[in-house]
């Protein structure tokens, strides 16, 4: 095992290889409190990349309806609980979080699925704690998701009322998921034939399907179940980050980096995504103007998917305002308050950044504010609020302008007939 | 999807059982939501028929526990704090076709595109 630092965690961990890091990082921030779990980036997913024999139960990208489902099916439980067992009560933070970039949450105490393997697991040669689910986990991706279900043995036909549906009682949200390429991947951690690797260029992990036998040992350790298992052709697969836009190769893209498929198919508008700079420890290089490193080390409304499970995800979450905190804690880490708090009472900067979520299906690689005058002062829920007609500029990778995003009043012209009819 | 009645005494199988929450997490789902509609352009109507639609389960049961007088009252106030302006962007001519997730063509400099007027946003569902 080597010693490598996890910024998520704050600390350094054990790993089972040295850390080698990418130029830069594919990355991506979603906006749960926008998610309305549509299922289009499901859909753009599926029948992209796993439309073919071999592949039904295959989702790279999904959303499920969180706390009550979950694809596979109490993968996010099952995990927890296994950290639990290895190290009762101990799966705690400490210290506060900070601005620190190498240290913004606070300090995790407990043991991640690496350490907790060394203790735990035999023989020596398991590396990562986890667990394969059973068939029936993965069948049913959508499960407890509020959408209209039909009448047993009616076919075609769906409830014309809601309320006969089962009704999920007080809070739930929509968690969207892709794999997190993660910096520290369990999966490639326990591949025994090393056919996991990581881009030097992106930091995306693929699956070299040449070398997979289809042991699972990546489907065993990846703690967010991002690996699958395909039986006619008896090896694993994985989201690839739709790779061929991340080099702009599509021929759409005109040769420039563009976004993944379940990215650019968003209509909920929660979701930006990029290439971050990676710094020689692993941890995130200062890019000020990049706006996942604003919306993570700036503003740090963004947070990784359970931290504590030390892989380092390249994923983030601006969390859901009103879901009850304990659970946010243990799903987001000790930043969420800090990130709701700034969600709910945006500042100037951060207004201008939320609004580059989905404007464009290119990389946005920098951004630039031009200020503008006060439109209006108002309160909100008792603070007050001020509003400007800044101006956001998106630059691509050479620079070049994507687009800007500004704010108009509406005018209404009245028209000639009926003048009082506005 | 499950068909039969769920059993509370199942740890796993949690759909329809009651889960402790904040007391102000109702309320709070409510401003998210309607904070976020009106911040996309859609007006009171739309957003008010969006909770009171049960097959918007998570909108509809808030509105259930809150009531239409108190939910109304949130959306009236999110729609006056962002129902006034909108949000415009614009494209250079040299940019591929890429504005927003509409696959709309390039507008040139100084010709708004506008998707987030409250004026177009449809007052039906």
């Amino acid at each position: 095992m080597a010693n490598v630092y996890n910024w998520t965690l704050g600390r350094e961990m054990s790993y089972p290889y040295p850390g080698a890091f990418p130029k830069r990082q594919f990355a991506f921030v979603f906006n749960i409190n926008r998610c309305i779990a549509c299922q289009s980036c499901t859909m753009a997913c599926k029948s992209t990349w796993t439309f073919s024999k071999g592949q039904e139960h295959m989702w790279w990208a999904n959303v499920e309806t969180k706390p009550y489902g979950g694809y596979p099916q109490w993968w996010d439980v099952k995990v927890l609980d296994l950290l639990e067992q290895a190290n009762p009560d101990g799966q705690t933070w400490s210290r506060e979080p900070g601005s620190d970039s190498t240290q913004p949450y606070g300090r995790f105490d407990g043991q991640t699925v690496f350490e907790a393997a060394a203790r735990t697991l035999k023989p020596d040669s398991s590396r990562v704690l986890g667990y394969l689910p059973a068939d029936d986990e993965w069948n049913s991706p959508n499960i407890y998701e509020d959408n209209p279900v039909g009448e047993r043995g009616r076919r075609n036909e769906f409830h014309r009322t809601g309320e006969e549906l089962p009704i999920h009682k007080t809070w739930f949200f929509y968690l969207a998921r892709i794999c997190n390429h993660c910096t520290y991947p369990a999966c490639l951690a326990a591949c025994p034939r090393k056919a996991i690797y990581k881009r030097p260029d992106d930091g995306i992990v693929l699956i070299d399907q040449s070398e997979c036998r289809g042991y699972r040992k990546c489907v065993e350790a990846c703690p967010y179940k991002k690996t699958l298992y395909r039986g006619n052709t008896r090896v694993s697969e994985k989201c690839i980050a739709c790779y061929p836009r991340i080099e702009g190769k599509d021929p759409e893209s005109d040769g420039k980096p563009m976004e993944t498929r379940c990215m650019a198919a968003c209509i909920g508008q929660i979701r930006l995504q990029g290439l971050v700079k990676v710094g020689k420890d692993g941890c995130w290089e200062e890019d000020r103007t990049n706006p996942l490193y604003y919306l993570v080390h700036v503003a740090q409304v963004a947070l990784p998917l359970y931290p504590q499970f030390g892989t380092q995800p390249n994923g983030y979450y601006i969390p859901p305002r009103w879901v009850p905190r304990p659970y946010l804690r243990q799903m987001f880490g000790p930043g969420v308050d800090r990130a709701i708090e700034r969600y709910v009472h945006p500042d100037r900067e951060l207004l201008a950044v939320l609004q580059l979520f989905r404007r464009s299906n290119l990389i946005i690689f920098s951004y630039e504010i031009k200020k503008g005058p006060e439109i209006y002062r108002t309160t909100v829920r008792g603070r007050p609020f001020t509003l400007y007609n800044d101006t956001i500029i998106a630059y691509g990778k050479d620079g070049e302008e994507l687009f800007r995003t500004t704010i108009e009043e509406p005018v209404y012209v009245r028209p000639g007939e009926h003048q009082n009819s506005i | 999807m499950p068909y039969d009645e769920p059993d509370p005494d199942d740890p796993t199988v949690i759909v329809g059982v009651n889960l402790p929450g904040d007391s102000g997490s109702t309320r709070e789902l409510v401003y998210a939501l309607a904070e976020e509609f009106a911040s996309l352009g859609y007006g009171e109507d739309w957003i008010m028929h969006m909770f009171g639609t049960p097959f918007f389960a998570g909108a509809h049961r808030a509105f259930l526990e809150l009531g239409e007088k108190e939910s109304r009252a949130i959306v009236q106030e999110c729609v006056g704090l962002w129902g006034r302006v909108r949000f415009v962007d614009r494209v250079p001519v040299s940019s591929p076709g890429m504005s927003g997730s509409g696959g709309r063509p390039p507008a040139p400099l100084g010709a708004p595109v506008t998707f987030r007027s409250a004026a177009e946003a449809p007052e039906e569902i």
